[in-house]
């Protein structure tokens, strides 16, 4: 059977599209790393994928506000086809700067196909500088994501922002996402319990570090689960006992495996 | 025409780079500031109408979760309590990286018109009962400014 | 040539010695009258006058940053021996004396480039090689730290993907060295910024730079000092991996000049020669600029793809002397044609020769043959970068410069890059005498205080505390190829010793990065202080399990004026350290820099700093799950002090403590150490070390602290089971604490691997000198068996973290 086709977008600032690629390799994907150029002058390319994730980095410096620019870009430069991509179901992640892009798109939360008014947002930490460390994820029960099916488990991935607390627009909001089973993954401590900093790095509303849309197949986390594709990206790999597996990697078989079962 | 755009944090969210300059100010061994406010400066300069800045101010300037904006005249900020402000820009020539990335931003949303520069800057909004302008001109040397590559200017709000 | 509003006719051959002088002055060239004289004669021979273009070009060429010309010169060197008498001698080119000459007797096979690219390469894999590069950015730094260090990274990275063919820059280390952050306001001139300030911009710099170009930055250190506080050190280091089949340029004549990346503006001119001049308030500034890594990140990407098609020749990145060195050096073996008015501008109004000699950023010069023109402007357009033939390589030996047609400059190659004079310069070392500790100073400081007290003092110096503050603004993630990071253990936050990454990730080769620097050694002498830097470079990376065998060096000479005899004595010193202990250790340099005059007028007086030296280190490993860190693991294992202890509290931080430097300066022995390096590598590949930890600044004491609050247990210590080699045992549990002697380990060892392990390091200095233990405790049992320490670790890692938690 044909190994599922991956668009890995890029643009410039993107820098973790090639870890990104390696993950969807990994996972019997067929990734391909494409500049936003290409789909800009060719519509049609982006239909022909199967998957698309928007990977980490600094699209455009993150220079204005955090994925900002690129998301423009995809709202009114591409967004028919991202729209249409979106709604037929396909996989899509976005991973730290992808998913400051997808909610400032308008494709997270999602309630619409693309909602016109920010629903929600990720800004500046509170600690207001840079977070790089690892994090414990606890993925929520009845999330309805397809890229975290069956993960139950809690995670450990490292986090690299500046921008990543998430602020739902209102109270309603929240309460929308939580009921539609939209929050997938939120902050812990080591024992799976929420707490402040720095379990939650940056302050983000209820610990939240991932949603889904109401369809759970466009999903967007602040960790970055390419960074943990073995046990030896583990920070405590030399004192730990842990599977040959790293804790990302079951992400990504999950879109690869829906992807293939929607194919047939 | 030249437009001034100022950009604020809404009263209910954390202002995390105000804060941490107050914090860098205190190590400057100067007590006296109880609170900082920033706010971001687009100084553009474009054939534009002001519903076309009004539209680049909503769809890429600014958050509408977390920020204001207003164009042509300063965000509100609590100028009732003692106050000075401090602008700081970037000399002319020096490499202006958002203000390069306003024009890509901007050709994206397709509006028509050009644009022929965008300089940004940052104000800060220093609160303090009884902070002096020679203590702001301090700030603002030692700290917020580099008169190698930035300009600052000290805009005596309301004193106590 | 003539003269015309774009360019002058300096009229420099009817000038006597003065009027030679004042040229050089007034133009910021940093040329003294031998160089200005050497080119007046090449200009009466040619019966006309130089084009401020020619004399700017030739000024770029010659600086000290691009010709190390003090380090190659001629240096009269005079020495006083132990006896006190004096020796003299001459050295004809220091480097190729020493550094270089260490590397070619090694002649090893794995060095593929050494000291002629922008870079030094070494073998890796089958079809890949590591091209690794530090250097500094002193001087822009201290004026305007954000930028200054935003543009060092910016360069040194750009340094990477300009050497060879191109490499892909997979890792940043960086080392700073700062004035101490709680320096009084009102002790520091008004003239400069404040050390806390310059640290705070330093690390925003090389963060927001950094992160933005995607490459981790897994490794460093920073040193405080109030000799750093008018002249801090920024050192940035890149490491690239590159195909072998991409190490080495051919530029031919024919090949299209082509430039990529920014436009040309007026920042940064006169960078080269300004890091050659002292800094005082008054001092010029166009040399600071900001860089935008988005545009250097765009050009990697795209460059990258064209080398892989095999698009072009050569290239080099715009640094010092932009377009000047860079096309310089492309065609010095054939000759260049440029077209100034060709080269894209960020505004109009510049002129011929600031086009030529502006460091403006995120440039990078190709040589692409014709017929690939097209195609490699394709893949630039692509993706927005800017691209623009501006000249042709020839096969004229000659340099030409034209604007609007004009020519305004004709040079030829062999006299821009050969012609400079030689510098002959005087070279003077004398050990000093410096106070030692009196018995009442140190019974203050050891009597009133107990030992665990002191133990947290130099905990709690900013130079050994925590960096987390630091590290954890800058992604050590990206790329995912990390194995050991710089924050390891149980929660993630002890002080790793080196760092360990795999480039490629279908693979698992690695290599392992680490740095050596401890300059207050060097205020007693250079030579100790340059192999204590090696030796700790080299300890730092066989702790996590680098390979000892497969370990190449970088030097970085950072000094006062060199014009100060002691000051270029001290540099001698230091570099025929570097010779003894590179032959020793069988670890070769392949690559170095040097940055002189970091000194800063002040009222009449020169302010130096300590004469540093940076030691940088990088090993090959062919499995890097097979690496280890610094945390202990498990109670009940064992604990093994490896190498000898010595009464070398010299420079030491404990010494510091009583605001002193002492003599005893920590010395190595070159061969014991190999010796020792080789096994505890063969032991640690063999799995039998649990964790292994370096002992470094506050010695013994603060190593055992380290590895304990990192793994969050405790640890017992007894002195009377090891040997010292400290004369009077009585007196002085507290040097064995604190001696900083080199070639010294912690180990951790599980008790089922003692046998193995002790028959690993036969013949080895070896200790069994106390155990893990379960009461999260750090106990020391002093020579007569009592308890004379005895902290628990939370304590002594809060004390540790506190400082630095800006």
């Amino acid at each position: 059977m044909l190994k599922p086709k991956v668009l890995i977008l890029r643009t410039a600032g993107t820098n973790c599209d090639m870890e990104t690629e390696h993950a969807f390799r990994l996972a019997s994907g067929d990734p391909r790393r494409v500049h936003i150029n290409e789909l800009v002058a060719k519509r049609e390319v982006m239909a022909s994928y199967d998957i698309l994730a928007i990977p980490g980095g600094f699209s455009y410096g993150d220079d204005i506000a955090s994925g900002k620019v690129l998301a423009n870009e995809l709202r009114y430069e591409l967004g028919e086809q991202v729209r249409d991509f979106a709604s037929c179901g396909k996989p899509v992640i976005g991973i730290c700067n992808g998913f400051q892009v997808l909610v400032k798109a308008g494709l997270l939360p999602g309630f619409t196909p693309i909602d016109e008014e920010l629903q929600a947002t990720l800004t500046f930490n509170d600690s207001a500088k840079f977070e790089a460390r690892w994090i414990y994820l606890k993925v929520s029960t009845k999330n309805k994501c397809l890229w975290t099916k069956g993960i139950k488990k809690l995670l450990t991935l490292p986090v690299a922002h500046g921008e990543g607390k998430f602020i739902p627009r209102e109270k309603k909001v929240l309460d929308l996402l939580k009921n539609n089973g939209q929050v997938v993954l939120q902050y812990t401590d080591a024992k799976g319990k929420s707490a402040g900093y720095p379990a939650n790095p940056n302050g983000s509303v209820e610990s939240i570090a991932g949603i889904c849309n109401p369809q759970g197949n466009v999903f967007g986390l602040m960790p970055h689960p390419e960074r943990h594709l073995t046990k030896y990206n583990h920070p405590r790999w030399t004192r730990e006992k842990l599977g040959e597996k790293g804790d990302g990697l079951q992400i990504f078989i999950n879109a690869v495996e829906y992807s293939k079962k929607k194919k047939l | 025409m030249i437009y001034r755009i100022e950009v604020g944090y809404k009263k209910n969210i954390l202002d995390a780079l105000g804060e941490s300059v107050n914090k860098d100010i205190h190590d400057l061994g100067i007590k006296k500031v109880s609170k900082v406010k920033s706010v971001q400066i687009y100084k553009i300069d474009a054939d534009l109408n002001f519903a076309q800045v009004d539209e680049l101010c909503r769809k890429l300037l600014i958050d509408p979760i977390t920020q204001e904006y207003l164009v042509n005249q300063p965000v509100e900020h609590e100028a009732a309590l003692p106050h000075i402000l401090v602008e700081v820009w970037f000399k002319k020539g020096v490499t202006d990286a958002v203000g390069d990335t306003v024009i890509t931003g901007a050709r994206d949303l397709n509006i028509q018109g050009a644009i022929n520069s965008v300089h940004t800057g940052t104000k800060y909004v220093l609160y303090g009962q009884k902070l002096t302008t020679q203590q702001a001109e301090t700030i603002a040397r030692k700290l917020l400014a580099n008169a190698i590559v930035q300009d600052y200017n000290i805009n005596q709000g309301k004193l106590a | 040539m003539t003269e015309t509003d774009k360019v002058s006719i300096i009229n420099i051959r009817d000038q006597g010695d003065d009027g030679l002088l004042a040229i050089s002055r007034k133009n910021l060239l940093a040329l003294n009258l031998t160089e200005m004289k050497t080119i007046q004669d090449y200009f009466r021979d040619l019966g006309r006058d130089p084009t401020d273009v020619e004399l700017e070009t030739l000024a770029q060429t010659w600086s000290e940053h691009c010709k190390h010309k003090t380090l190659r010169g001629i240096i009269e060197y005079r020495s006083q021996t132990a006896d006190g008498s004096w020796q003299s001698e001459t050295i004809d080119n220091l480097l190729k004396q020493t550094v270089m000459k260490a590397t070619a007797e090694l002649n090893l096979p794995w060095c593929l480039s050494v000291f002629k690219d922008n870079a030094g390469v070494i073998d890796f894999t089958k079809d890949n090689a590591l091209a690794f590069k530090v250097e500094t950015h002193n001087h822009p730094s201290a004026l305007e730290p954000y930028g200054g260090a935003g543009t060092g990274i910016g360069g040194v990275i750009r340094d990477i993907v300009g050497v060879g063919l191109g490499a892909k820059p997979v890792v940043n280390t960086d080392v700073f060295c700062f004035g101490p952050p709680d320096t009084p306001f009102d002790s520091i001139s008004d003239s400069i910024l404040h050390p806390k300030r310059i640290a705070k911009g330093v690390v925003a710099g090389v963060r927001d730079y950094g992160n933005r170009m995607g490459i981790p930055t897994t490794n460093g250190a920073v040193i405080f000092d109030p000799s750093f506080i008018y002249n801090p050190l920024v050192f940035c280091g890149t490491v690239g991996l590159m195909p072998k089949k991409y190490i080495s340029k051919e530029v031919l004549p024919g090949d299209l000049v082509l430039a990529v990346g920014g436009r040309t503006g007026r920042d940064g001119i006169h960078g080269a020669t300004f890091s050659s001049i002292e800094l005082d308030k008054e001092t010029e500034v166009s040399a600071v600029q900001i860089g935008n890594p988005i545009v250097e990140k765009k050009v990697t990407d795209t460059l990258l793809k064209a080398r892989d098609l095999d698009l072009y020749r050569g290239v080099t990145d715009c640094g010092a002397g932009g377009f000047s060195s860079a096309v310089g050096e492309l065609g010095e073996s054939c000759g260049a044609r440029v077209y100034l008015d060709r080269a894209p501008l960020k505004y109009q109004g510049m002129l011929p020769w600031e086009i030529w000699i502006s460091e403006s950023q995120e440039r990078m010069v190709l040589a692409v043959p014709p017929e690939n023109l097209d195609r490699i402007m394709e893949i630039f357009t692509a993706e927005n970068v800017e691209a623009t033939v501006i000249g042709q390589f020839t096969a004229t030996k000659k340099l030409e410069l034209l604007y609007n047609e004009e020519t305004v400059a004709t040079l030829d190659m062999d006299f821009l890059h050969d012609g400079v004079p030689r510098y002959v310069r005087k070279a003077m070392w004398q050990l000093h005498k410096h106070e030692e500790p009196s018995a009442s100073r140190e019974s203050r400081v050891a009597g009133q205080k107990s030992l665990g007290k002191i133990l947290k003092q130099i905990l709690s110096q900013p130079t050994v505390a925590s960096k987390e503050w630091i590290i954890r603004q800058y992604d050590h993630e990206v790329q995912g190829g990390s194995i050991i990071k710089p924050l390891t253990g149980a929660v993630n936050d002890g002080p790793s010793d080196a760092s360990v990454c795999r480039p490629d990730l279908s693979s698992w080769s690695g290599f392992v990065v680490s740095n050596g620097i401890n300059p207050r050694y060097g205020l007693i002498d250079p030579y100790w202080m340059t192999a204590s830097a090696i030796d700790e470079a080299l300890r730092n990376l066989v702790c996590v399990g680098g390979d000892i065998e497969r370990t190449a060096l970088l030097d970085n000479f950072c000094w006062g004026n060199p014009d100060k005899e002691e000051q270029l004595g001290g540099i001698v010193r230091a570099a025929r350290a570097c010779y003894d202990a590179a032959k020793a250790y069988k670890t070769p340099f392949i690559s170095g820099k040097d940055s002189l005059n970091n000194e800063y007028s002040l009222e009449g007086r020169s302010l130096s700093i300590m004469a540093t030296m940076l030691i940088s280190a990088i090993s090959v490993i062919s499995d890097v799950r097979k690496c280890i860190t610094m945390d202990i693991k498990k109670s009940g294992n064992l604990i093994y002090l490896l190498g000898d202890t010595y009464e070398e509290l010299g420079g030491s931080q404990y010494l510091a403590l009583l605001g002193l430097t002492g003599n005893g300066v920590p010395r190595v022995n070159f061969a014991k150490a190999k010796s020792l390096f080789t096994s505890l590598t063969k032991a640690i590949g063999q799995g039998l070390v649990a964790s292994c930890h370096d002992l470094s600044e506050g010695g013994l004491a603060v190593a055992a602290a380290e590895m304990a609050f990192a793994g969050n247990l405790g640890m017992e210590i007894q002195l009377a089971d090891g040997s010292w080699q400290i004369a009077d045992k009585d007196k002085n549990e507290t040097a064995i604490l604190f001696s900083e002697s080199n070639s010294r380990f912690l180990v951790e060892v599980d008790p089922k691997n003692k046998k193995a392990f002790e028959k690993a390091m036969k013949g080895q200095s070896v200790a069994l000198i106390g155990k893990v233990r379960k009461d999260k405790t750090l106990q020391v049992k002093g020579l007569g068996g009592k308890v004379i320490l005895k902290e628990n670790i939370a304590g002594l890692k809060e004390t540790w973290q506190k400082t630095l938690r800006w």
